[in-house]
């Protein structure tokens, strides 16, 4: 116990210190992990039966929450683009601006919000409780390496899905806008689908499938990292979820700009 | 010891060093565990027995000392190596461990699905030997949340011994458990370890578990290895600490942390 209190200023030098300590040995662990999983890849293609059960989990079991969340994404963008254009702009152009903003930024951005709310925390959770149950301790002592049997199913799962998921969020939510257009605005099938057309090019998808790839790591990443590190009892485990979605929802977005200022 | 004896016997543990969280779990711990004796490591609660045992199989590793199993050190094996060394291991966790999201006859074959190569009804077959063993015939199909404690040890103890292993270890096998349940899992344990002609190594408190299957004794106390000798010569000990534990008194040497 301290007694005599240090002076202000080398209390914040101390603070800043410890903090920026504990996250560069975060970020090196996090290095770790991945490079841990990568390792465990030939593996787990030659055993593939583990990855199949993660991509339909993250991938399969996220799908309706995704196409809900879509079409009301799409029906609300076509909505505001419609009201904000009355005076301004042709209706016509409705489909173009819904057509780019879901493909750029809302299909890959809200599917992964989504998705992190679903999947980050039930892996954080999941493994937070193996870990803290001596659960991954068993596997060990088992001779199973839990890095290749638990982290690596997820992460790679999300990769590999999260692309597909947003290709579905992505046509949903033009089919949204579509809708509102059509049923709300009055605008026909032909001149909506034209305006999507209008301002479409190939390397909006690329930048599309891009963000979804890197949110898909960054989903199940923050999962597996915060679970698979979780300690202290059922309040360890709660605050490994928690850790989980509030890193991948910041980082989705940090990183949503970080491509938009790479590639646009 | 010279190189000679620790090729000699199955376990060995030379002076073994742990700080948790800055403070000092194990200060200078060293014993030996020959091939089929059954050691009995006792102390009191936060002592440091888990602590010990995981460094017996690898789940920690020391700040300095060594553990040597069959004279190779754990510490300086590659994950291969580490492995194929726990291939010989069986643990019994003190919360048993079992997998939730899996039967109780998943729990049993899952090491014998990944690390054999065995076939399905080779599997099946194993597992309801082994669920035979520990007097759960039957019960495959269950989950372990539909089992009681005593259940989920035993279970647990169907899994440690499902790869047929030459060292079996055990993190407070009847703690939690009621008289006659604790006496089961003591009677079930020292069956096994009789038929199955393993080493051994028991973390606990409870000196009718020592009484019924150990060889020998080791009672840790403040870090270290305190005192050693059969389960009567420990009972018989009279050292006021290791008498104050024995007999379970508040007043003595050992102060309790209140």
């Amino acid at each position: 116990m301290k007694l005599r209190k240090e002076p202000i200023p080398i209390r914040v030098i101390e603070s800043v210190g410890e903090k920026v300590v504990v996250l560069s040995i975060g970020i090196g662990q996090l290095v770790m992990l991945v490079l841990d999983m990568v390792s465990r890849l030939p593996r787990l293609l030659r055993q593939p039966s583990l990855l199949i059960q993660q991509m339909e989990s993250i991938g399969l079991r996220s799908l309706p929450v995704v196409i809900f969340a879509s079409l009301f994404t799409g029906a609300v963008s076509a909505a505001q683009a419609g009201y904000q254009m009355q005076d301004y702009a042709p209706l016509s152009l409705i489909g173009a601006l819904v057509g780019k903003a879901v493909i750029l930024e809302l299909g890959p951005v809200l599917t992964a919000l989504v998705v992190a709310g679903r999947v980050s925390t039930s892996i954080a959770a999941e493994l937070g409780t193996m870990r803290v149950t001596e659960q991954i301790d068993a596997l060990e002592t088992m001779a199973i390496d839990p890095i290749w049997y638990l982290a690596a199913p997820r992460f790679f799962a999300g990769l590999l899905m999260m692309p597909l998921l947003v290709v579905a969020s992505t046509v949903v939510a033009i089919f949204g806008g579509y809708l509102v257009s059509h049923i709300m605005i009055d605008i026909s099938t032909a001149t909506f689908f034209n305006g999507v057309n209008m301002l479409f090019v190939m390397y909006d998808v690329v930048i599309n499938q891009t963000k979804a790839f890197i949110f898909g790591g960054i989903v199940t990443l923050s999962g597996v990292f915060f679970g698979y590190r979780a300690g202290g009892g059922a309040e360890g485990v709660g605050q490994a979820t928690i850790n989980a979605v509030v890193t991948a929802t910041v980082l989705i977005l940090v990183f949503n700009y970080l491509i938009a200022e790479v590639m646009l | 010891m010279g190189a000679a004896a620790e090729q000699g016997c199955s376990i060995c543990i030379r002076n073994l060093r742990k700080y948790l969280s800055g403070r000092p779990v194990l200060r200078d711990v060293t014993f030996d565990v020959p091939k089929g004796e059954t050691l009995g490591i006792v102390g009191r609660s936060g002592c440091g027995k888990s602590v010990l045992l995981k460094h017996v199989i690898g789940l920690m590793l020391p700040d300095s000392g060594r553990v040597l199993i069959d004279g190779k050190e754990i510490g300086l094996m590659n994950q291969e190596e580490l492995y194929a060394t726990r291939h010989r291991f069986g643990m019994l966790f003190q919360s048993a461990a079992l997998f939730d999201s899996m039967s109780v006859g998943e729990n049993v074959a899952l090491g014998l699905f990944h690390n054999t190569d065995m076939s399905e009804p080779e599997i099946i077959e194993k597992v309801d030997s082994c669920l035979g063993m520990v007097g759960l015939h039957g019960l495959e199909n269950r989950m372990p949340s539909e089992l009681s404690g005593g259940m989920k040890k035993r279970v647990g103890l169907a899994r440690a011994i499902s790869m047929d292993p030459e060292v079996l270890l055990f993190d407070e096998p009847t703690t939690g458990l009621d008289p006659i349940m604790a006496a089961v899992i003591d009677e079930v344990i020292a069956d096994l370890v009789e038929r199955l002609k393993t080493t051994a190594v028991v973390v606990t408190h409870d000196m009718r578990t020592v009484n019924t299957i150990c060889h020998q004794v080791a009672f840790l106390h403040r870090g270290v290895i305190f005192a050693e000798g059969t389960p009567e010569e420990i009972t018989r000990s009279d050292d006021e600490v290791v008498a104050q534990f024995i007999a379970g008194r508040a007043d003595g040497p050992i102060r309790p942390r209140m």
